[in-house]
């Protein structure tokens, strides 16, 4: 069952699109959960030991074994639904949306929360040149004065993209990490906090809560974004600012803020804005503030068969630099941007929203330990986060 | 409970939902091909579709046999009897007519496919001399 989004800008769909919605939610339930079990138990039976006869070797990263699983009919069949899935995300709630395009407009005129839209900025080709992860309009087309459609279709579809294992308000990753914070560094108690490229704000938000005596602050390129994640905010009762700006060229001073938090960007990027975001991040940061990212974890870390199955989106999602990221020493992109190698940091983590404690706090302590649940959505999905202190 | 014929509170919201949106359905660009043979991929697109609309109609039946049953409705043999008006034919030609789009949806999102599926059903000939081929 998906429940309505929790705020003020929720948008009711008729109980037949509800039940497209979840039928949709299932569908990729089965085939990132059932359909991906077996597709590696018929690598491991069947693709490996075959490729292993041939070449003597087991395949040495993930193309080798895309190349091998290329011919694998079940493969094919898993491709074909997932891809067809995350189109019927969007179809799902785009008329349910559009439906209620003026009145969402209306009510974000009447509670904008505190946003600065800036109409000079360019909205990089990234973003406007290809329909990013399959989404009609990517991160910003916008259908009528003012809109705010880039924000309701992503927070809608991110609900049915999530089968419900990223938290009531799609916040767990901002949750898992802030607490991560909160908990792994008890005398680290920032007052300034940018989340970079932060869509509707559903990860900066708990950055205000975990810490309330903070001033948070979230960046986009997108107005249609920014207008939706402060008048979000605010239906949920959070100061949190929210600006139009790119985080390749920060308007902000040097030695701004305590935190500079960013989830699911990076890979968004292309590798020359990741490196200017990096070197932005070093100098908005004050000495000995943190910088940290939660991403999809690292090629180089990762088992050949799991950089394969993560790097799908980058093959077929319209992700195109998302595996150009995963491929990069994250060390490396950190050092490049002026961080000391020995202040580098990375956790790998179980989701807060649903794990105990004094459970979650005791993974902290484990360090970053690399499997396959690791960046791979599922019940026992376990979130990674890198970057380094000032 | 008003389970009048053509209550028109009901038609009004049925019809609001299948107004056409402004906001673009499908994305731009070419979709990959997963499978060797043509076709293939398309006949996935539908069958995922199908099933889709399956199971609202299926979910909406299910409720539908439960409220009525509620109101102390003997549904079947009401549905059975049911005589549609001029306006009910017309709405179900549209939701018809979509659920047809919709299935096919894989067939209309690049244009360029469609092209070369177009070329190669000319190849094959027109229906009559396939008719006679078969013959």
């Amino acid at each position: 069952m998906l429940k309505d989004l929790s705020h003020d800008l929720r948008v009711s769909p008729t109980r037949d699109e509800r039940t497209r919605q979840e039928f949709v939610a299932s569908l990729r339930k089965h085939v990132l959960a059932d359909m991906a079990a077996s597709m590696r138990a018929n690598y491991e039976q069947r693709v490996l030991p075959a490729f292993e006869r041939a070449h003597g070797r087991a395949p040495k990263d993930g193309d080798e074994v895309h190349d091998a699983m290329q011919d694998e009919r079940y493969f094919r069949f898993y491709s074909s639904i997932r891809y067809n899935a995350q189109e019927m995300v969007f179809r799902s709630v785009i008329p349910v949306v559009d439906r209620n395009l003026e009145d969402l407009g209306a009510r974000v005129r009447q509670q904008p929360g505190k946003v600065v839209v800036n109409p000079d900025l360019k909205v990089p080709n990234n973003v406007t040149n290809i329909d990013v992860h399959l989404s009609p309009g990517s991160y910003h087309s916008e259908y009528q004065p003012d809109d705010v459609a880039p924000g309701a279709i992503y927070d809608n579809s991110i609900h049915v993209f999530a089968f419900n294992q990223m938290g009531r308000n799609i916040d767990d990753i901002g949750h898992t990490f802030s607490n991560f914070v909160r908990l792994a560094c008890p005398d680290f108690h920032p007052r300034a906090i940018l989340d970079a490229g932060c869509t509707v704000g559903h990860n900066t938000l708990p950055w205000a809560q975990t810490f309330p005596d903070a001033e948070v602050t979230g960046i986009d390129v997108s107005a249609g974004l920014v207008r939706y994640a402060a008048s979000r905010a605010r239906s949920f009762g959070l100061p949190v600012r929210f600006m139009q700006m790119n985080a390749t060229s920060l308007a902000f001073p040097d030695q701004s803020f305590d935190v500079v938090f960013s989830s699911m960007f990076l890979h968004e990027l292309p590798l020359k804005d990741i490196r200017a975001f990096f070197r932005e991040a070093y100098r908005v940061l004050k000495p000995g503030g943190l910088f940290l990212n939660m991403e999809l974890p690292p090629n180089n870390r990762m088992q050949a068969y799991d950089r394969f199955y993560l790097d799908w989106d980058s093959y077929y999602n319209k992700e195109p630099w998302y595996k150009p990221f995963r491929d990069q020493d994250y060390l490396q992109l950190c050092t490049a941007a002026g961080f000391a190698p020995e202040r580098f940091v990375e956790a790998v983590l179980p989701r807060y929203t649903y794990t105990p404690e004094d459970k979650f706090k005791a993974c902290i302590t484990q360090g970053a330990q690399f499997g396959s649940r690791t960046g791979r959505l599922g019940e026992e999905i376990e979130w990674y986060g890198f970057g380094a202190w000032k | 409970m008003d389970l009048a014929p053509g209550s028109k509170g009901k038609l009004m919201s049925a019809q609001k939902s299948i107004r056409k949106p402004r906001i673009p359905m499908s994305h731009r660009g070419k979709r990959p091909r997963f499978f060797s043979t043509s076709g293939t991929d398309e006949l996935m697109s539908m069958v995922l579709e199908l099933t889709a609309e399956l199971w609202v109609v299926k979910k909406r039946l299910y409720l539908l046999e439960r409220v009525a049953g509620q109101a102390g409705v003997p549904l079947t043999p009401q549905i059975e009897a049911y005589e549609l008006n001029e306006g009910e034919v017309a709405e179900l030609d549209e939701r018809r007519r979509l659920l047809i789009s919709t299935v096919l949806r894989s067939l209309e999102v690049d244009p360029v496919e469609r092209g070369r599926m177009r070329e190669e059903m000319e190849t094959m000939g027109s229906p009559a001399e396939a008719a006679e081929r078969v013959a």
